[in-house]
């Protein structure tokens, strides 16, 4: 495990502008202090490393070569918007599409920023995601080539939704890369943004280290869509922080339905008073994969409201795990906070481990957490079976039915579609029926 | 809630803290290898013990004191404690309970607990430890006659080696935890129970716990042992006398249902809290399991009003067919208490079932912490498991936490938890107030509606005596 880090930390930086050296130097230090978790680890007791630890996991990422074959992957069939893609975590012009943006937003990859907009990042960096807090955001740090940022000034609303893509292409040895989002909303701002993570043909060793930050000024609102899909040999861990001031509110939408581990810890701070939050979210793990969503919400002011849903599917071999955290502090009166999780296990083979955790200091507040494990619904399935479809395609119709019916929260109608193709041959329908089900 | 309505409940002290003046036989401070022989010497032990209860010492010093629990403590001196207390009266082992000294008996009469014969209406049987040894056990003709055995555990090791040494540690082995192993080197007494092949036991069974010299810990043991299709329900209770100072309590209690049998195991644990400023109070480390055959079952019912620090979880381990598990819980905090408590039901057999009902009330300073795991293992086919935890909140001072644990292997098996959060309702409330019920009144009434599931589980006397003692516990919380 030293091993591990050591390796990660000896990587030779490429040249850097002066405020993006100093981030770096930042992010090794706290990295130098850390150790990496391990299933003795509260917080990872479900997650074994040991895929990125004997898959070697170290290098940086190889060039990209030609570009064309992974136009493909990039599309998410969001005809409309600007999109920035970064291919093994460096910018790409050619993959990329700007479109026009009102004054008072700044959409860009870091490495195009100026020294001045370089100097006022370096400074807000990590103030969500302090690279002391936890390894892998060190490690971000210290391994950060190129990022986006996107920064809307007060009252301006984007009605376009914003496509980042991070794509992964196959690599001749096991590399890392650090993924790098910020978003800062002025006061009553809006925007939606969908981060979409993939890779592009096989073999593609990648582990993409991620943090995104968001800071929401008062009344600001953020739709927020982060999807993983992935190819089999991929890792990602990711951290996305939310502050929320008063009155603001975020939307967060999640889907993992790719990806050899893919963890996702979503830490939501309502800060100001009213601020408030809806985390939905689906997994659906099969084969060896290992997806776990870990969610932590903090109501650190008096009447913010929470909401967070997620379903889980794990067929094959597959984990799914999911910790679900509601931390109401002294003084959050009136605080309202929901979590629901519910989860079937496809086979016996398969596992899932739910951790809903409810952290209360305040006796004004109406809180509750629900989780389940089950197999399929019998009656269901009985149903389904009385009218002839085979017990196989039944529970395929049920597997769908209940995963849709989180993708049907989704914003975005051809965000939905694609996610819904994905779903559909995760869940291995036949082309016949998938026609039906689209 | 309307704070100040409240405010007039009047504060009542903890009624089972005197101390009892008697003269004890106790150990200087301190543990080594040498403490554990003159324990064992003192109870007359036979060798295999000592070699059990040293090679616990032994991998005991090897492990590290847990520290997941959401608590928080000054660090615990071992070697300030005094591991054996005896009263004195006891050195000649009294052959009836006319021989036990009256002082003593007065303890017990204070308390409430029908030591005497006499007090044959009440129609439990008790065990009694007062600090590290048994004083009386009653009725043991009238069990004699049933076949069931029920003594303290110093005499079983005597009169029953074989049984102690089969089932002893065969639940919670000595290595199982930090503070089993340190039980497992140090335990003093406790109660000892078997129950033959289809008896139903003809009466409770009940043990009183007390801890009564200064600078003491307590380490009892106890081992229910229900052999095939037999019944038996067994309660504790425990208290200890108010002081400035930590007491260490770290029990362990090992249950073992043979095929069909069913045992009801019920808690009263009132051991002296600490006073509002967090002063003083029992440190109650405790480790509770049973282990589930076929078609058994296995009830854990707990009513936690006292103890500074409570870290507990009785747990089932469902091995066999058709077993089933099931743990419902009142934990009540106040002033600066905190409680770590909850359950793990491991299901391992196939339609393995259980069910875990939770209340937590949290007042005044202090932290209630329901921690519970439901492990559904790949053999447990069609197994089933109900979770549910409520929290009350009492004040905008203090802490009510739920952290379930839930795995499973098993495509086949339904695991359900809820959990919800809220305080008093000012409905219900206003509800009871506009129908002249004072507020203190209500609130207590509210409460007692909170926890009336759990309630149900235990026996009619003790369900009265928890609801009483709820009262008393929350006095002083409101205002």
């Amino acid at each position: 495990m030293a091993d591990y880090l050591a390796t990660a930390l000896a990587r030779q930086a490429p040249p850097a502008a002066p405020w993006l050296a100093s981030v770096r130097a930042r992010g090794a230090e706290e990295a130098r202090r850390a150790r990496l978790p391990t299933i003795r680890d509260e917080a990872w007791r479900y997650t074994s490393l040991r895929p990125l630890l004997e898959g070697n996991y170290t290098a940086p990422p190889a060039e990209a070569g030609p570009l064309a074959r992974w136009a493909e992957a990039a599309e998410l069939g969001l005809a409309a918007g600007p999109r920035l893609v970064f291919v093994n975590g460096r910018f790409c012009a050619a993959l990329s599409r700007a479109t026009p943006l009102p004054e008072g937003v700044v959409l860009s990859p870091l490495s195009d920023l100026d020294e001045v907009a370089g100097a006022r990042l370096a400074q807000s960096l990590g103030r969500l995601a302090p690279p002391g807090e936890r390894v892998f955001t060190a490690l971000n740090q210290w391994w950060l080539e190129d990022g986006a940022v996107l920064w809307v000034r007060d009252g301006l609303e984007l009605a376009e939704p914003i496509h980042l893509l991070w794509l992964g292409t196959p690599q001749p040895s096991p590399a890392s890369v650090a993924q790098r989002l910020q978003v800062v909303l002025g006061a009553g701002a809006r925007a939606t943004v969908v981060e979409h993570f993939a890779t592009g043909g096989a073999g593609e060793r990648l582990f993409t280290n991620g943090v995104s930050e968001f800071e929401l000024g008062e009344g600001a609102c953020l739709r927020h869509c982060r999807v993983h899909l992935e190819g089999e040999q991929a890792l990602a861990i990711g951290l996305a922080a939310a502050r929320l001031a008063a009155g603001a509110r975020l939307e967060g939408f999640h889907a993992a339905l790719g990806g050899q581990l893919t963890r996702v810890e979503l830490h939501v701070a309502l800060e100001g008073e009213g601020a408030s939050c809806e985390l939905t979210g689906l997994y659906l793990p099969r084969r060896r994969e290992v997806f776990d969503y870990h969610t932590c919400v903090e109501h650190r002011s008096p009447n913010a409201a929470s909401e967070q849903a997620f379903r889980g599917i794990a067929a094959d071999r597959a984990r799914a795990v999911f910790n679900g955290r509601i931390h109401i502090h002294p003084g959050a009166r009136g605080s309202v906070a929901h979590l629901v999780d519910r989860n079937i296990l496809g086979n016996d083979e398969a596992e899932v481990d739910v951790k809903p955790e409810l952290e209360i200091y305040n006796d004004d507040v109406q809180c509750s957490h629900g989780a389940t494990v089950a197999q399929w619904d019998e009656r269901q399935l009985f149903y389904l079976r009385s009218r002839g479809v085979p017990e196989a395609e039944a529970r395929v119709l049920l597997g769908f039915a209940f995963a849709n019916e989180v993708l049907e929260r989704f914003p975005l109608q051809e965000l939905r579609q694609r996610l819904r193709a994905r779903l559909l041959a995760r869940l291995a329908v036949d082309p016949q029926l998938a026609r039906h089900l689209t | 809630m309307s704070k100040e309505s409240i405010a007039g409940l009047v504060r009542r002290e903890y009624a089972a803290g005197f101390v009892t003046p008697i003269e004890s036989d106790t150990l200087p401070p301190g543990l080594n290898e040498e403490v554990i022989r003159t324990i064992s010497q003192r109870k007359e032990e036979p060798d295999w013990l000592l070699a059990w209860r040293l090679e616990a010492y032994r991998a005991w010093l090897k492990m590290e004191e847990p520290h997941w629990a959401h608590l928080r403590y000054e660090p615990i001196d071992y070697q300030a404690l005094s591991y054996y207390s005896a009263p004195k009266s006891l050195a000649k082992r009294p052959k009836s309970l006319d021989e036990v000294d009256p002082e003593l008996l007065r303890t017990y009469e204070k308390l409430g607990i029908p030591l005497h014969e006499q007090a044959a209406l009440a129609g439990v049987a008790v065990d009694a430890v007062f600090d590290s040894v048994s004083v009386a056990t009653s009725f043991r003709e009238k069990l004699a006659e049933a076949g069931v055995i029920f003594c303290s555990i110093s005499e079983a090791v005597r009169e029953y080696p074989e049984l102690v040494r089969r089932y002893l540690g065969s639940v919670v082995p000595p290595r199982d935890n930090f503070f089993a192993a340190l039980n497992s080197a140090v335990f003093s007494d406790g109660s000892f129970v078997y129950v033959p092949k289809g008896v139903r036991c003809p009466m409770e069974l009940s043990t009183y716990f007390r801890i009564n010299e200064s600078r003491t810990g307590q380490f009892e043991r106890t081992l229910i042992v229900a052999d095939e299709g037999s019944y038996v329900s067994y309660l504790e209770g425990c208290t200890a006398p108010m002081r400035d100072e930590h007491q260490l309590h770290a029990a362990v209690v090992e249950l073992v249902a043979l095929p069909g049998a069913q045992i009801k195991y019920s808690t009263v644990q009132n051991w002296y809290p600490g006073d509002e400023e967090g002063r003083g109070g029992i440190y109650n480390f405790v480790t509770k399991r049973g282990l589930v055959h076929d078609h058994a079952r296995i009830s854990w019912t707990q009513v936690e009003t006292g103890s500074a620090i409570t870290w507990k979880y009785p747990s089932c381990v469902l091995k066999g067919e058709g077993s089933v598990g099931e743990f419902y819980s009142v934990a009540l905090t106040n002033h600066c208490q905190q409680a770590d408590t909850g359950t793990k039901m491991i299901h391992l057999g196939r339609g393995s079932r259980s069910t875990i009902i939770s209340k937590g009330i949290s007042a005044g300073r202090s932290s209630n912490t329901y921690r519970g795991k439901v492990h559904i293992a790949a053999t447990a086919a069609g197994a089933r498991n109900y979770t549910q935890c409520d929290s009350l909140l009492i004040g905008d001072r203090c802490g009510a936490h739920t952290f379930p644990y839930i795995e499973s292997r098993n495509a086949s098996a339904v695991v359900e938890h809820e959990a919800s959060t809220s305080k008093v309702s000012d409905d219900q409330l206003f509800l009871c107030r506009s129908r002249g019920i004072d507020t203190e009144k209500a609130v207590s009434m509210i409460v007692n509606g909170f926890c009336r599931e759990v309630f149900r589980q235990l026996p009619m006397e003790f369900a009265v005596e928890a609801g009483k003692l709820l009262e008393v516990s929350l006095e002083g919380a409101v205002g």
